[in-house]
Formats: C-alpha cells, structure tokens, sequence
C-alpha cells in the first residue's frame, strides 16, 4: 500500500512537472516531453511488462487531468514503451557510460514523433487546420525540433539516474515490508 | 504450443493493453473521469503551484540575462514612447472630465465596473497550442464557469471552462471552441472573433457593408451577456473577404503575450449600466 502510494505521488509529481513547470517554461514546445522521456526511461529501467504498470497509470491521468477523458495519447505511450524495449534488446547497449547518451537521443527522437501525433491525431481539427494552412512547418522545422531534441534529452539524462534510484528505493521498502509482516 | 508461446510475448502484452486503452477512450464516459480528475487537481494543487512559480522564476531569470544587451535600444523606445503616453494620457483626462459630466447630464449611470479577482497562472496547455490555462483560484474562491478572465487593462484573455475547489481553467480566446460577439471600434463593424486552434484570432461575419480598417481596435461588444461591452481584443490585420464571399473577415493580433502571461484577474460581477 504505502509503495501503490509512493507510486501515485511520483505519477502526480511528473505530471504536475509537465504541466506547471516544462509548459509554463518552454510554451511553444506542443509536447508533453516529460511524460514521454518518463515512458522510454521506466521501459529502459523496468523493461517493457512491469514498465506499463507506471505508464499506462501516467498517460491515463495525464489524459484525465488534461482533457476529462482518456485519449489516444495512452496507445501512444503503449506503443513508444514497446518500441523503446524491441530497440533496447536489439541495440544491446548498456544504459550507462555513452549508451546513455544513445538512449538520450532515443528519448528525443519519441518526442519528435510524439509531436506530429499530437498534431496530427490527437488534436482533431486543429491537425487538420495546420496542414491545410501551413502551420506545420512553422510548428515543426528548425528551431522547434532542436529545441525539442535538447529538452528532451537533457531531461532524459537527468530523469535516467533519478528513477533508477527510485525504483531501488521501492524495492527496499518492499522488502522491509515483506520481513516486518514475516 | 505456438499459439501459447504468442500469448506470452510482449507483442500480445502491447497489444491487449492497447485493446483496452482503446476501448476505455470510446466507453469510458466523462461524468465518470470528471470526478477523477477534479480529485487529483485537488492533491495536486501544492505541486502545480510550487512547479508554476519555479518555472516563471527560472524564465524571469533566463529573460533578465537574454535582454542585457538589448536594455539600451530598449530604453530609447520606452522614452520615446513614455512621452507620446504622457501626451496621449493627458488629453484622454480631459476627455474623461468631459465624458463625465455628460454622462451625468444625460442621467447614465457610470460606465462598466467590474469586481475582479486576481490569480496566477499554475498550468498551460500541454498541446503547447495556447489553448487554455489553469490559475489558482477556484470554487472555494467563488469562481464560477462562464466568467470572463481580463488582464488588468481590460483586456480580454478569455473565460473560466472548468472549475474545481481550489483551481480553474481558463479557455483561451485562441481555443477552437472560443466565440466572442466583437465590434470594431472605429467603424462599429460587429462579427464574431473566433480562435484558430491557437495559431491566433479570426474576426469572422462582418457584413460586407460594414468596414474593416487595418489597426483598429476590436473590442467586445456586450451581446449574449457572456462578456461586458469594451473589454479589448485585439487589433485588425488584413482584412478579406471569407472563401464563400458572403462575410468579410481579418486576423486580430492580441496585445498580450500569452506565454509570458502570470497574472490575471477573473470578471466575478459586472455591474452593466
């Protein structure tokens, strides 16, 4: 129980982070780059079964909180999670030293395509309107993408290390919790 | 033996989540996500409030430093239009001398007076397409939905969409689903102002007799009693015909930065004269 919450409070604190803090700082990024680096960091550090268990629960509320109802944003997650394990197992390459740099790059890479899916699917009309008048170049080329590519994978970098010890902090109180109740 | 080894791959995992999400996206109603989400804008209120003032923290810092070197051309052009305001400002008292004793000649009473209540800014949109924002004032504040949100010029950001206990969500003028009776100062031309999913403001259905000029003013004009009369919009750019021929139209550029926007100052009770 008190790890479920622990759970919640961190899926509260990413997503709040998104909303209140990346979006506030950098308005014209249009990408929930916190979610998505978030989704390819548990896959990395988790693998893909056990890493839905935080990333569905975080696009789920993050959808919920955003807009009132869930969205396709969610199959999106599902879909960037799997995608980040079939690359993780063929790459091979540790995620520490250099190859976390890789995984950066991964990172920023899930939030260029989240963007055009965003854009293009998930805001309805909105995607229509800014292929037919043009906007999707000025939303998407040159700055923006670099913009993007260095957020994201800044916060890769830092978010990376951060979870890990959070996933090793959860597995201590786990077991602590396991021995008192034996 | 290989329909089993199928199900326990991580593909079918993919896949069956997927299923499910998909179909919670169709069945799941929002009456029953509503609650949900109010719940979690509830706990989350510390969160929004400590990230939000950090980020505009941050962002002031990272200005303050970008703008060094523009400080002194800056300077120039404040002087410059420090002066042109002090002129403007002192013929505008004359004239509200004037107006006043008017208006009290012919019985009216005074103009709008609005009781405002001031917020800041805890939330954007994450589409990052401008097209709502969440401020600290809810509820529990007597913020209610359907009220409009001003900078404090009066000019008009847009109006409350959402209310939970302690925050609320401001729908933008930009939003898609954002209408405004409007009328052009100037001219007197009326037509609606409608947002261009956060790309900007279109001043739409103006009749063709009526005249749109470059740079005036757009303000509301008080139908629908949504919002009160002469609160800004924005100014008129290219004017045109719209693709049917039937109405004239034009862009409005906004005199707020929405990006830059940390206070704002909700319209709780208009006194309409």
């Amino acid at each position: 129980m008190k790890t479920l919450l622990i759970r919640f409070l961190l899926l509260l604190i990413v997503i709040f982070f998104q909303l209140s803090f990346l979006d506030i700082l950098f308005p014209q990024l249009a990408v929930p780059i916190g979610i998505v680096v978030c989704t390819v960091v548990w896959t990395l550090v988790q693998g893909f079964p056990r890493a839905l268990w935080m990333t569905v629960p975080l696009s789920v509320l993050y959808e919920i909180v955003v807009s009132g109802s869930v969205g396709i944003f969610s199959v999106f997650s599902i879909v960037l999670a799997y995608g980040v394990s079939f690359l993780s197992r063929r790459l091979l390459i540790e995620e520490r030293g250099n190859g976390i740099f890789l995984y950066a790059v991964v990172a920023a890479g899930a939030a260029l395509v989240c963007r055009i899916f965003l854009i293009a699917f998930l805001a309805g009309d909105t995607g229509v309107y800014v292929f037919r008048t043009g906007g999707f170049s000025s939303l998407f080329v040159g700055i923006p993408i670099m913009r993007i590519v260095v957020i994201s994978s800044v916060l890769f970098i830092v978010a990376y290390p951060l979870m890990r010890r959070f996933e090793n902090y959860i597995v201590r109180i786990s077991q602590q919790q396991f021995l008192n109740v034996r | 033996m290989t329909q089993k080894r199928f199900l326990r791959t991580k593909f079918f995992t993919a896949l069956v989540v997927s299923v499910v999400v998909i179909a919670s996206v169709f069945w799941l109603p929002r009456p029953l996500t509503d609650p949900i989400r109010k719940s979690i804008l509830l706990v989350a209120f510390p969160f929004e409030k400590a990230f939000s003032v950090a980020a505009f923290e941050t962002a002031d810092t990272f200005r303050f430093f970008s703008s060094i070197g523009n400080l002194k051309n800056e300077n120039e052009r404040l002087e410059k239009e420090r002066l042109r305001l002090s002129a403007e400002n002192a013929r505008l008292i004359d004239i509200g001398k004037e107006n006043e004793e008017l208006r009290s000649e012919l019985g009216l009473l005074p103009r709008e007076q609005y009781e405002l209540k001031a917020a800041s800014v805890i939330g954007r949109d994450a589409g990052g397409l401008g097209n709502w924002l969440s401020i600290d004032q809810g509820a529990l504040q007597g913020i209610v939905s359907g009220m409009p949100v001003i900078v404090d010029a009066g000019i008009l950001v847009g109006r409350v969409s959402d209310v939970s206990a302690s925050s609320s969500r401001v729908m933008l003028l930009s939003n898609p689903e954002s209408i405004v009776n409007g009328s052009e100062t100037g001219t007197e031309a009326s037509g609606i102002v409608k947002g261009e999913h956060g790309l900007g403001l279109l001043f739409d259905m103006v009749l063709q007799t009526d005249v749109l000029k470059e740079g005036d003013s757009v303000v509301t004009s008080g139908l629908g009693g949504v919002f009160p009369k002469g609160l800004l919009i924005g100014t008129i750019q290219e004017p045109r015909f719209s693709e049917d021929r039937l109405f004239q139209q034009a862009s409005l550029v906004s005199p707020i930065e929405i990006d830059r926007l940390r206070y704002v100052f909700v319209i709780t009770n208009t006194r309409m004269p």
